[in-house]
């Protein structure tokens, strides 16, 4: 993300003498800026607490079943709402015998499923 | 073993060796053999408690359905307390049982089990006779759980009078452990005791 600039007016030093400006050599001139930025998923909990890997990428299952890429899409998260968020495999087999959220244990009710 | 349970025993394993609970030498947990289905757990007796300075060994059994079922642990290393069978070594703790929940870990569960230790709870147990003592006489249990901790644990507290009453019935040909195991549920009333082995 580096980009060179040329800058149309470059700074340049300036005197001051008997009410007469004098301009002389510039000071410096921009050639280049590097821009970085900081980023997260927009989500409350960046792991998910039941396979311990990062909600946006495939969980633990779908990593070992050597899912093809499309397939290992399809692994998407779940938000409940609580707030708190799962990989959507993972959440199927934890409120077959428990409907509360792992982390709260609040009743659990889904907000919105997908990335 | 499923794939799920093996690898997040290993990210569990990582968590625990990089917490300050091992760094303080609190708790410590390895695996038994190569399977990831059976560890070794340990957790250090909790300071102002009768277990203080005494080191506590567990057996930790992980289920083919771990994460979404709980471990089977239980105490290997003897131990005074109302919640855990002097006998057998079995735990009655909530989030081992009903209260699990898939985030929690084995972190998490042998911090849960040294606050269990710290704060016992005498009206849900697993060992009646300890539970009634420790309701009732709060002092005779104490001294028992720290003698308990002493004998089996290697905590530092010596009792003359329980050891002296423990070699008085061991002279009877009666063996130490179920001396000791007599003594204590009898209030360390000799006579009791005694008649309890022999009756």
């Amino acid at each position: 993300m580096a980009d060179d600039i040329d800058m149309e007016k470059p700074v340049e030093k300036s005197t001051v003498s008997n009410d007469c400006v004098v301009k002389s050599e510039k000071m410096f001139s921009l050639k280049r800026w590097n821009a970085v930025a900081m980023w997260s998923w927009d989500v409350e909990c960046e792991i998910c607490a039941i396979c311990r890997v990062q909600v946006m990428d495939a969980c633990l299952r779908c990593q070992a079943e050597n899912r093809n890429d499309k397939e290992q899409e399809e692994c998407v998260v779940i938000w409940g709402e609580c707030n708190h968020s799962f990989h959507n495999c993972c959440m199927k087999l934890w409120v077959k015998q428990n409907n509360r959220c792992p982390l709260c244990q609040q009743e659990w009710s889904v907000q919105r499923i997908g990335k | 073993m499923a794939n799920i349970a093996v690898q997040r025993i290993k990210r569990e394993l990582k968590e625990v060796l990089n917490s300050d609970e091992v760094a303080r030498c609190s708790i410590h947990v390895e695996l038994v053999g190569e399977s990831f289905a059976e560890l070794k757990g340990e957790i250090a007796g909790p300071p102002d408690t009768p277990y203080e300075g005494a080191r506590f060994q567990l057996e930790i059994k992980i289920p083919e359905t771990y994460p979404f079922n709980p471990p089977k642990v239980r105490f290997v290393t003897k131990i005074w307390h109302p919640n855990v069978s002097s006998v057998t070594g079995a735990i009655c703790l909530d989030i081992l049982k009903h209260q699990w929940a898939a985030a929690m870990t084995l972190r998490t569960v042998l911090l849960s089990l040294q606050a269990l230790l710290a704060s016992p709870e005498p009206d849900d147990p697993q060992d009646a006779v300890v539970a009634r003592q420790c309701k009732d006489k709060p002092q005779i249990f104490q001294l028992t759980a720290q003698h308990w901790a002493n004998a089996y644990a290697g905590g530092p507290s010596v009792n003359p009078d329980y050891e002296n009453k423990i070699r008085r019935l061991k002279d009877l040909g009666v063996t130490e452990m179920n001396a000791r195991a007599s003594l204590s549920s009898c209030d360390w009333d000799l006579e009791r005791a005694t008649e309890q082995i022999f009756s």
